[in-house]
């Protein structure tokens, strides 16, 4: 029996060059959209993520480390940032301070396998802890041994496994999920351990006589108080301490000035894209255009009816559309998926993947444009034949 | 059925058809001659539902052909008229069988492939059956032509230049096979240059450049 459906498949085989055409334009279109789109998404996960995953309203650090402390926080550059004078006891007396967690950070480069520059030993304390810490509870994990850590998603360490930093041996106790931000490529030890490794003889000449150091003070502010004033409150108190307070809001603020930067520019891509494959489809639907207005005038002439026209063709590109873009999205997911972590090293932003139903409907996404721009091709194009005249469809027969 | 087509002109620029007035109906065999250019297949193409007339009227069993909505005139050339265009309508993506049964299959009717491959054995094309159009003769791409409309069993055949470039052997299977139709009881309409169809038709209605009347 011949239906509209296998016509439309014969008519895809024995029009090869057509075929190929139509279906390079959707497939490069598919690809290109899927994997711009894909970088972008990641990117605002990541970025969205960070604020809330740092779960802190005002970071301290030491003056002139802000930089290094967002670049650490959220990009997972790994460095050491050391107070000279611990402000922990100064700012618990601060008005409109709810919570204050101290965080040492120290730098190695022993793990280089997760990240050229090294990974960051981020020491947390567990008791105190609401951004890392909180996160322990739902892992069944109350407080970390001094031989134990937590180690970042992006480390490609697994629970139970033993890495060792500083010459000692740690068993990681348990591994975050994806943050999208600097703690993927971190290690989380206990404040008892670091405080062990900066004590310890042989690394001195590092950190110095000092015990009890702290890198970063995460604070949470009371319910209803203003943050901008505690900031305020808190650069008073610690002028003289070679401290500063920044907002968690202002540093990620910056951070989406540059998503927007980044979206604009995938956008002006995307849609170039979906331009130019747009018009390349509609010259090659118009280009056929004369080649297919005899078999419409032919059909038209033994009574197949106008509706049933429109179904075999539109089949036909159906059929080749959802092929191409199918295999575009594949292909740009298996080009995407395997990199993500090389893009995260490479990308001075959060990055965090968008998950397997977000990445679905990205696919659904394009696949929808892929078909709106060949519905409009199609339909330009087609509209004018349905309108005219059987006989006129085989001019020469008139 | 009776197709009536009374005083229909349509223009071309210089050419065209001009106040032509012809009837045809189940049981009858008409031949339409004429010079090149005097409108022959435009006539068959007003009086097919595929072209309207500047001016004039057809009707099928007393109803205004083109009072009806397109739909129902597409549906008529599926169920009532079977036309034979001139040109190389076959399509080419599809087999001699596959444009044969097209017409129906394609409207959701069912076809009796035994009724298909007896009628391409009447028309000689049973060997071709699976070949595409482009590998078919000129002789075997125009009886493939006709198969495809004799098919649609409808009571009024239009042919358009049935043997025109065709061998003589090719061309006595096409004339043969049209007669038996027209034997069984078909209205059968051909525009034709072939003196050999007249012989079959009790009249012949030739078309001059200022039109002409024929009534069967």
């Amino acid at each position: 029996m011949l239906t509209p459906a296998k016509y439309a498949l014969q008519s895809i085989s024995k029009q090869r060059f057509r075929s190929v055409v139509i279906f390079l334009l959707v497939f490069i279109t598919s690809v290109c959209l899927y994997s711009v789109s894909y970088f972008i998404r990641n990117i605002r996960s990541g970025v969205e993520q960070a604020a809330g995953y740092v779960n802190a309203d005002i970071i301290v650090v030491p003056s002139g480390y802000s930089e290094s402390a967002k670049s650490s926080l959220f990009e997972g550059e790994a460095c050491t940032i050391l107070f000279d004078a611990d402000p922990t006891e100064k700012l618990r007396g601060i008005a409109g301070i709810d919570k204050v967690s101290r965080q040492l950070f120290l730098e190695t480069l022993q793990m280089d396998c997760c990240s050229a520059s090294g990974v960051q030993i981020i020491a947390i304390d567990t008791a105190n802890d609401f951004a890392v810490g909180r996160n322990l509870s739902s892992m069944g994990i109350d407080s970390l041994a001094p031989d134990e850590l937590i180690a970042g998603s992006g480390c490609g360490l697994a629970t139970g496994s033993t890495i060792n930093f500083f010459n000692r041996d740690f068993t990681v106790a348990a591994v975050l999920d994806e943050t999208g931000m600097g703690y993927d490529q971190s290690a989380f030890v206990s404040l008892e351990a670091a405080d062990a490794i900066t004590a310890d003889e042989q690394y001195k000449h590092i950190f110095g006589e000092r015990t009890g150091i702290s890198s970063m003070i995460l604070i949470k502010t009371a319910g209803g108080a203003d943050i901008d004033a505690v900031k305020s409150g808190i650069n008073s108190a610690l002028s003289s301490s070679g401290a500063a307070a920044y907002t968690v809001e202002g540093m990620t603020k910056e951070l989406l000035k540059e998503l927007g930067y980044f979206r604009s520019f995938g956008t002006v891509i995307s849609t170039f894209v979906v331009l130019l494959a747009s018009v390349a489809l509609f010259s090659v639907i118009t280009l056929s255009f004369h080649q297919r207005r005899s078999r419409v005038g032919s059909l038209l002439s033994v009574g197949i009816s106008r509706g049933k026209i429109v179904e075999i063709f539109a089949l036909e590109y159906l059929y080749l559309t959802l092929f191409a873009a199918l295999s575009g999205i594949a292909l740009a997911m298996m080009v995407v998926l395997p990199l993500h972590d090389v893009i995260k090293r490479s990308l001075e932003l959060p990055y965090k993947f968008i998950g397997a139903g977000n990445m679905a409907l990205l696919g659904a996404f394009v696949l929808g444009v892929d078909i709106i721009m060949l519905a409009l091709g199609f339909s330009v194009t087609f509209a004018g034949v349905m309108r005219t005249e059987p006989a006129r469809l085989q001019e020469e027969q008139l | 059925m009776t197709l009536k087509a009374e005083n229909i002109s349509k223009t071309f620029g210089k050419n065209g058809l001009a106040h032509s007035s012809i009837s045809a109906s189940e049981g009858s065999f008409l031949c339409i001659t004429g010079e090149s250019g005097c409108g022959k297949t435009t006539l068959l193409n007003i009086i097919s539902g595929m072209l309207k007339p500047d001016t004039g009227e057809v009707s099928i069993d007393g109803k205004s052909l083109y009072s009806l909505r397109e739909r129902e005139r597409i549906k008529l050339r599926n169920e009532k008229i079977g036309y034979m265009t001139q040109g190389n309508s076959l399509i080419p993506e599809l087999t001699v069988w596959q444009n044969i049964v097209a017409p129906s299959e394609l409207s959701g009717k069912k076809t009796d492939s035994r009724k298909v491959m007896e009628l391409a054995q009447r028309l000689g094309i049973d060997k071709v059956i699976d070949s595409y159009p482009s590998e078919l003769s000129g002789g075997e791409y125009r009886r493939s032509l006709l198969a495809r409309v004799i098919v649609l069993d409808t009571p009024l055949l239009l042919v358009d230049e049935p043997t025109s470039n065709l061998d003589e052997s090719s061309a006595a299977i096409v004339r043969e096979v049209l007669y038996e139709e027209y034997k069984k009881g078909k209205g059968v309409v051909v525009v034709t240059h072939d003196r050999e169809f007249q012989s079959y038709s009790p009249e012949t209605f030739e078309l001059r450049n200022g039109g002409g009347s024929i009534e069967q």
